[in-house]
């Protein structure tokens, strides 16, 4: 054992790979819990993700190397610490920011946030893998760079770690008692490369850190440790509110709540139920309004939103079956939790068949057909939901919906003043009904009934003809009564709104792949909470896919023409070559950006046909990150020569093409998550490949210290692509103009890389400049 | 010519600016997203096309400056800026109202709806909101309207006091109500639009913060018929916290409108964990008593998450019901729950014998047992208007 100690820094190296991949997703996933954010929430976490791992690689630059065993060694026992500790910041976040579980956060809050609770796991994980990187080279090779082989053994780990995390944990534990079993993992690492590193002096002191970590973590395990963190992060997180259980779903993260006689189940930071007094109003309307509507409903299908009284109103109507479709089983199983006997009598009628499944996956699936489909799933405010919004799905309903068959949704409205990003959010749902249905009736308020269908008599029925019904079928209603019919069907209130909202000219249909309803329900968020930045998207609004590339555009050419007057006042400081150094930094800069762009556009694609990403998330990460590895492995072993620099244009434009195929490809293979997993494998290998061409081109270009200048314009570019396409570019023109965009910056910088290839022709051999 | 790297260079360089303006440009029919107009609807107005009225109740400062004295901000407003609400601009040292004739909300609703229980139940108002609130509630219901300028949210044309008064009187309806969003930022439209009613027979109320100055406030009452005022809280933490204001105004709001004469009604919204303690309520309910009398109605609001307040839980309803039970014991006569729908404390009961005197469901009147100002069962004198 002892004689190989190298083999234990790479068998670190794939420990690091693990806590690496499983802390990111668990993070990510209590972040967006926190931040009650969605999906494009992912990007800023990912970019300060890059930011903080790169900090930690620089931060173990600094260490002196005739104690990088030590350093080693100190960096891996503190991410032990580190992995509770960013757990523990991210859950308790709302209580550092000072803002209250009642109040949502602003874009600035969630970017300072996750910034603050990353920052001690990435910092103590990219510093880990610096340090062994050159312990082994330290080790191994005696001094030579053969940090690949650390590489590829984390990237092993990290594969393993998602295998794990989506396989066997699949997030169903508690996030602290994954978080002790892979402190627990990493202080063994700390254990075994104390026997394997340092002299026997420092072996003891080495080992007693590293065996009280082991034990402390798990201990923590079955301990009550786990349980007090658990109690005191929702406490903090909660603020004083009586929570009566946590748990985190396959699918979600449900919290119950007590106050008074009042329960509450907030399913992933947002509330969904309310017992024993739920929302009359919104259920009411809900369920009557829609079903009164269509003159003999005998079979419904709910999707989503059921239990807490929705069922029971639409059992009061005399029909033959309902089929309630609700994603996660967890939320309903917490709902009989409660015993509330409200959820117990709705649960138990005989005409009723719960089937726990994706809505899209049972609409698709089903031969059954049905009198009215009801949506009850919440504002489309993340891609989750927004699948059940799109044309996609409207298509899929409409296939199931019998003769005289209506669908019913509900958008929030307004009863004194519809704001402009409401109806921007209305005037979306309006178009994208339109576009399936022949027939589409809105009936506003302060929630405004959409219903839809191909048959006209939609729009002949009237108050006099519902409160027929409402009578004929007995109903005990509340609030639905003749007045009230007659004060939602008022044709002033109607007309009033038709203006508003018929007018559709410039506003974006819903689908899958162009999510306009997430972004619409995203401002109109932002008016509420951050006013000044909605008004710079609303701005952006009006900017179309080229008009982003041009803007692109000019920053590349920017850039080029900076370097060129660099030039006339004398080279950029150690390049001999600077027609190569600005073509393979540009390069280099946006295959960063677009590695990101592939990542995040696979992962915004698989949320919008699949809708389970956090599951899937750890893997496609992982595999992307694989990918990358092999793609450095393979052009690491080609990477010299005068070839070089074109095998570099030719990875950029296999990057394009894959740009510019992929929204398709992954429409197209929407039925397999397999095809995201070998998209993920493809990207990930272009842009790894890249990286070894591109520091031996800039190393050629008689750059000094070329691949830290790669890696941190590489660094740049990925972490400018998670932004900009997180914040702007998915929001604002969908995934597959997102990647188009992108892909036409690829072939300005793969122009520039062909004309610098074709210019430097005959200068360049054997990676040097004659 | 030897076509060498700084040529290639220059012609990509080139390339790239002109394929970029190119492609930016509407000459490439493949669009994907069309540029979304402003002017969407028919209502939005983005210039201002008629005289702005001068405000009424400010002072002229030194270097252009002024003082607005509607409210308790008295905001000192410099040269070419508005005050707190946004809606009073200092135009060249003079004040003038930028909302007057402009409102953003005009519908017919239910009286139920603002709420007034006890002035011509079962009737509709003629409900006009604008822009601008010199509030900042975290929860504001309509927050489209009061947190922003006419410029964002556009306005109805044709809305002068003398237009609105014609279209009321066509379209039958007895009362008109400045409502949705703070009334006092549009004093002088409600002023305008209340002294033209008045002439023309048509009952004006208004439902406000009550945050607006004794002077102008008297001035106003003049031509009014009813108030309903907002008493969000009883303590100066939760004005300033959760409101952006202050408690004693509105206190001093209230007692100016009783010793006025004219019709109060008082809403509470009981917002959980921030002002729902039963101590604050019952002090609250001692100083009504104490300082209104026992006939003002007080009305308990179930809260519902909105705006900032999203994620917040709503009301539970014993809390309501707890309120309502420390306002009776208190001593106030007419108590009632609302935003619950079917809740029985939706209807008012008689004080003196407990039979329900008006039945309401939400905002829908079921019943009316008062006849000539009298409970029907019991002969107690309702307060109120009832004809």
């Amino acid at each position: 054992m002892k004689g190989h100690p190298a083999a234990f820094v790479l068998a670190a190296a794939a420990v690091i790979g693990v806590v690496g991949i499983v802390i990111q997703v668990l993070l990510t996933r209590e972040l967006l819990v926190v931040f009650q954010g969605n999906e494009f929430t992912i990007g800023i976490v990912m970019a300060n993700w890059l930011l903080l791992e790169a900090a930690g690689a620089l931060s173990a630059r600094f260490g002196r190397s005739s104690r990088t065993h030590q350093w080693f060694l100190l960096a891996l026992a503190l991410s032990v610490l580190s992995l509770p500790l960013s757990l523990y910041l991210a859950r308790s976040l709302r209580w550092f920011l000072g803002v209250g579980p009642a109040l949502s956060l602003d874009l600035g809050q969630m970017a300072v946030g996750s910034f603050l609770a990353l920052a001690p796991a990435c910092i103590t994980h990219g510093a880990c893998f610096t340090f062994a990187c050159r312990a082994y080279n330290r080790l191994a090779a005696g001094g030579k760079e053969l940090a690949g082989r650390v590489y590829v053994w984390e990237t092993v780990g990290t594969l393993v770690g998602a295998v794990l995390l989506t396989g066997v944990l699949a997030l169903r534990w508690p996030a602290f008692t994954i978080t002790a079993w892979l402190a627990a993992t990493a202080a063994a690492a700390v254990v075994l490369a104390a026997f394997a590193l340092v002299s026997t002096g420092l072996r003891r002191r080495w080992l007693a850190v590293g065996l009280v970590l082991l034990l402390m973590a798990v201990a923590a395990v079955p301990g009550s440790w786990v349980a007090r963190l658990q109690e005191q992060t929702l406490a903090l997180h909660w603020q004083g509110r009586d929570v009566l259980f946590h748990e985190d779903s396959y699918y979600g993260s449900i919290t119950a709540m007590e106050t008074r006689e009042q329960q509450m189940i907030y399913y992933d930071g947002s509330p969904s139920l309310i017992i024993p007094d739920p929302d009359l109003e919104r259920l009411e309307t809900t369920a009557h309004v829609s079903l009164l509507f269509h003159q003999e409903p005998r079979d419904i299908l709910l999707v989503s939103g059921g239990a807490g009284g929705m069922l029971q109103e639409i059992q009061k109507h005399p029909m033959d079956t309902l089929d309630y479709v609700e994603l996660d089983p967890a939320l309903l199983t917490a709902a009989a939790r409660l015993d509330a006997p409200l959820v117990r009598q709705e649960l138990d009628d005989p005409r009723l068949r719960t089937i726990p499944k994706d809505g899209r996956l049972f609409v698709s699936s089903t031969d059954r057909v049905y009198d009215a489909v009801i949506l009850h799933v919440g504002e489309p405010s993340t891609l989750q939901t927004n699948r059940l919004y799109t044309q996609e799905f409207f298509s899929q309903i409409k296939e199931r919906l019998r003769p005289g068959g209506l669908l019913a949704l509900t958008l929030p409205g307004s009863s004194s003043h519809l704001g402009h990003e409401l109806l921007r959010l209305n005037r979306s749902m309006y178009r994208t009904l339109d576009s399936v249905f022949s027939h589409v009736r809105i009936l506003p308020g302060d929630i405004n009934v959409y219903l839809a269908s191909s048959d006209h008599g939609l729009h002949g029925v009237g108050p006099d003809e519902m409160t027929a019904r409402l009578r004929e079928r007995d109903l005990e209603t509340v609030l639905v009564t003749e007045s009230y019919l007659d004060y939602r069907l008022d044709d002033d209130r109607w007309s009033r709104f038709q203006d508003k909202i018929s007018d559709v000219s410039g506003t974006r249909a819903n689908t899958d792949f162009n999510p306009a309803a997430v972004y619409y329900t995203l401002g109109h968020w932002g008016a509420m909470f951050s006013p000044q930045l909605q008004r710079i998207m609303s701005a952006l609004d009006a900017m179309g896919m080229y008009q982003w590339l041009a803007v692109f555009s000019f920053l590349l050419a920017a850039a080029v023409l900076w370097l060129w007057v660099q030039r006339r006042g004398g080279k950029p400081k150690g390049v001999q070559h600077w027609t190569i150094y600005g073509a393979v930094a540009c390069a280099v800069i946006t295959t960063g950006m677009a590695g990101m762009v592939l990542d995040l556009v696979i992962l915004f694609a698989f949320q919008s046909l699949h809708g389970y990403v956090y599951q899937a998330m750890a893997l496609l990460i992982a595999l992307f990150m694989a990918g990358a590895a092999v793609g450095a492995w393979w052009s690491g072993r080609t990477a010299e020569g005068k070839q070089t620099i074109g095998r570099l244009a030719a990875v950029d434009v296999l990057l394009v093409a894959m740009l510019a195929v992929l929204p398709q490809y992954l429409r197209l293979a929407a039925a397999s998550p397999v095809f995201f997993m070998a998209a993920s494998v493809a990207a990930g290998a272009l842009t790894g490949a890249q990286f070894p061409f591109a520091a031996s081109c800039l190393h050629a270009s008689g750059r000094p210290s070329a691949g830290g200048l790669a890696y941190g314009l590489d660094l740049a570019g990925g972490w400018a692509g998670a932004l900009i396409s997180a914040v702007f570019l998915v929001p604002l023109l969908g995934i597959a103009h997102t990647a188009w965009v992108i892909a036409g910056v690829k072939v300005l910088s793969s122009l520039l890389l062909i004309g610098a290839a074709v210019s430097t022709a005959g200068h360049f051999s054997k990676g040097t400049i004659r | 010519m030897r076509f060498g790297r700084r040529s290639w260079l220059l012609l990509l360089v080139s390339a790239a600016i002109v394929a970029g303006f190119v492609l930016g440009s509407d000459l490439v029919p493949w669009g994907p997203s069309d540029p979304v107009p402003e002017n969407t609807t028919s209502t939005r107005v983005e210039t201002v096309d008629f005289p702005w009225r001068e405000a009424m109740f400010y002072e002229q400062l030194a270097d252009d400056k002024v003082q607005c004295n509607l409210c308790f901000r008295e905001c000192v407003i410099p040269e070419g800026e508005r005050g707190f609400c946004r809606n009073r601009e200092n135009i060249e040292g003079s004040l003038f109202s930028v909302v007057w004739g402009r409102p953003s909300a005009v519908h017919v609703d239910p009286i139920e709806k603002e709420p007034l229980h006890q002035f011509l139940p079962g009737t509709k108002i003629y409900c006009i909101g604008t822009a601008g609130c010199n509030f900042r509630c975290s929860f504001c219901h309509n927050w489209t309207l009061s947190q922003r300028s006419v410029e964002e949210i556009g306005y109805y044309p044709n809305s002068t006091p003398r237009e609105v008064v014609n279209t009321v009187k066509e379209r039958g309806v007895p009362t008109i109500s400045f409502t949705y969003n703070e009334p006092t930022s549009a004093y002088e439209y409600l002023y305008d639009v209340a002294k033209k009613a008045q002439e023309a027979g048509i009952n004006v109320v208004f439902h406000s913060n009550g945050s607006m100055s004794p002077e102008p406030l008297r001035e106003l009452l003049q031509y009014v018929d009813a108030v309903t005022i907002d008493l969000k809280g009883f303590t100066e933490r939760y004005y300033n916290e959760i409101l952006g204001a202050s408690l004693e105004p509105v206190l001093e709001t209230l007692k100016i409108i009783r010793e006025e004469g004219v019709w109060l009604e008082i809403v509470n919204l009981v917002v959980p964990e921030e002002n729902d303690d039963p101590e604050e309520i019952r002090a609250m309910c001692h100083w009504i008593v104490e300082n209104l009398g026992t006939d003002v109605p007080l009305h308990f609001s179930r809260f519902f998450p909105n705006y900032q307040m999203t994620h917040a839980a709503p009301t539970p309803i014993s809390t309501l019901e707890g309120a309502r039970d420390v306002a009776k014991q208190s001593g106030i006569q007419y108590v009632t729950i609302g935003n619950v729908p079917g809740h029985p404390s939706n209807s008012t009961e008689c004080p003196d014998c407990g039979e329900i005197l008006i039945e309401r469901v939400h905002f829908s009147v079921h019943d009316v047992n008062i006849e000539n100002g009298q409970c029907t069962h019991c002969g107690h004198e309702v307060s109120g208007v009832f004809q």
